[in-house]
């Protein structure tokens, strides 16, 4: 299930594997006692702050809970909670999925792998905008994993979230698998030979996904969705609670991407 | 720990044999290949990938994954030539090879063959072959045999061979021709010596973050994910391919057990 996100600052300056005290972006919402995680593209490591010594900096114990020192860039992002806070988002992630959860580490957070029962994999993002199951997101790529409806504008790395969520929420996306994914609506829908796009209009809330047939799909190829599948035929579906403003189908995922738009960059 | 006598692991990715290299024992040298090198658990002295460029470049066939680990790997890897692209790049010493062997045959139809002819003139007392079994139905039924020569060559020369209990080369089949090869009341040949059925050739699943293997996508999804993946390369920022495995069809559902170099 969706899980609401740690607060989180950046690193100021450089982090050495060896560095006990640097500086963050803010102190604001960090106390003595709490942890302080890099995760994502970055590695894991958890920290544990000893001291405040002024604002703007911390002290810490450096790889704790299993994890071990890393050097990270000026800028690297700082997940900031305590141990309490990092179980309850591992309770609520882990909420949602099924299958053999396996081993997972204390720090769940964005950018995590899961590979459920079925051989379908997940990644963990964290939204900026509300979802609901089936809508295509896009990942940043700054190696935080943070996850909006596609568009047609945007390029990266894309997945398919499987439950509802909002604004600073985490999600599971699904990247690789057979799973239902969500489209706006089309005049004539594609079927199993059809592409998929990211949306070129918004819908409420926005499902991101465009299924069109081979002759409908823009004479730009880069609009459209490599390693994204259509496995049957576009049906009318439901996007929220409320209303049936789009559609859907099933997909196959194969680590879906989507290329620089050529027409507008 | 000081090695006295040297002690050369030549590794591949036959997952079974694989098993028993001897990771933890400082003795041994390890040398692998590199397109195995997600199989490997511990470290790896030298590469090898004695393939011509046109196949580390192929779009399609690795994605941009291989060649930007080539790009940033340090340990030292046997090619054809030193390639710019290639910083850790050494170049194999093929007609050095090739010369100092001029009395055995040039039977070179695989990389085992050329890694233990190079393990030969260094003066190896010690060689292991872990992970290569060449036992699957593809070209590594053609290579097997060069495998063994080149094991006959290194223990006609005094080289000690250690072969793991999985692995079958130099002892498939195992009873005597003659002596034991044929059933003493029918008289008829022993099963050890009837026509193998080989295993299809297995992909290769390098170790992943779960050990649930992947899900096979349907028959027509899956010859769009080859003919997309071959014409569009994956770009670096978008989520890794080169983990990326089609099994074939007989393989689905079934995790790896075999395969070769």
């Amino acid at each position: 299930m969706a899980v609401n996100v740690l607060n989180t600052t950046t690193l100021s300056e450089a982090l050495s594997k060896d560095a006990i005290e640097f500086a963050v972006a803010s102190t604001t919402n960090i106390s003595v006692g709490q942890y302080l995680v890099i995760s994502g593209t970055a590695g894991l490591e958890a920290m544990k702050v000893q001291a405040i010594p002024v604002s703007g900096r911390v002290g810490v114990i450096r790889g704790q809970g299993g994890t071990r020192a890393l050097a990270a860039a000026n800028g690297t992002r700082l997940y900031i909670g305590s141990p309490a806070d990092y179980q309850g988002v591992k309770d609520g992630v882990l909420a949602g999925v099924n299958g053999n959860p396996g081993n997972f580490g204390d720090y769940l957070l964005p950018g995590l792998r899961y590979r459920d029962g079925a051989g379908n994999e997940y990644v963990l993002v964290e939204l900026t905008a509300t979802v609901v199951p089936g809508t295509g997101v896009l990942f940043s790529k700054d190696g935080n994993f943070t996850a909006a409806p596609l568009t047609s504008a945007g390029f990266g790395s894309v997945g398919v979230v499987i439950e509802d969520g909002t604004s600073d929420q985490y999600v599971w996306a699904q990247v690789y698998g057979a799973c239902r994914a969500k489209f706006v609506g089309g005049s004539s829908l594609a079927t199993s030979t059809g592409v998929v796009q990211g949306a070129s209009s918004v819908s409420t809330p926005a499902v991101g996904l465009l299924a069109q047939t081979t002759s409908q799909a823009s004479s730009n190829d880069a609009l459209i969705i490599l390693g994204m599948y259509l496995s049957s035929a576009v049906t009318t579906a439901t996007t929220s609670a409320t209303s049936e403003t789009g559609f859907a189908a099933n997909v196959w995922l194969h680590y879906p991407f989507l290329r620089r738009n050529t027409a507008t960059s | 720990m000081a090695r006295t006598v040297r002690k050369v692991a030549l590794c591949g990715s036959h997952s079974l044999s694989l098993m028993d290299a001897p990771w933890d024992d400082p003795s041994w040298e390890f040398w692998g290949h590199s397109s195995a090198r997600g199989f490997y658990r511990g470290r790896i002295d030298r590469y090898f990938d004695l393939h011509p460029k046109s196949c580390w470049t192929r779009a399609g066939k690795l994605s941009a994954a291989y060649p930007n680990w080539l790009a940033k790997n340090t340990v030292p890897i046997y090619m054809q030539k030193r390639f710019d692209e290639v910083p850790a790049a050494v170049e194999y010493p093929k007609g050095r090879i090739l010369t100092e062997f001029g009395d055995c045959r040039p039977y070179f139809t695989n990389h085992v063959a050329w890694m233990i002819a190079l393990a030969l003139t260094e003066g190896v007392a010690t060689l292991g072959l872990f992970g290569i079994n060449y036992s699957s139905e593809s070209e590594y039924q053609r290579q097997r045999g060069s495998a063994e020569y080149w094991l006959g060559i290194a223990s006609g020369r005094g080289v000690r061979v250690v072969l793991p209990e999985q692995c079958t080369l130099l002892r498939d089949p195992a009873p005597l021709y003659g002596y034991d090869s044929h059933d003493e009341v029918t008289g008829l040949l022993k099963a050890e010596y009837k026509p193998r059925i080989v295993k299809p050739e297995a992909k290769k699943v390098p170790a992943y973050e779960a050990n649930v293997p992947l899900a096979q996508p349907p028959e027509h999804i899956r010859r769009f994910i080859e003919r997309e993946e071959a014409e569009n390369p994956r770009p670096e920022w978008a989520m890794p391919g080169a983990s990326i495995v089609l099994l074939p069809d007989d393989q689905i559902g079934i995790q790896r057990t075999d395969g070769g170099v």
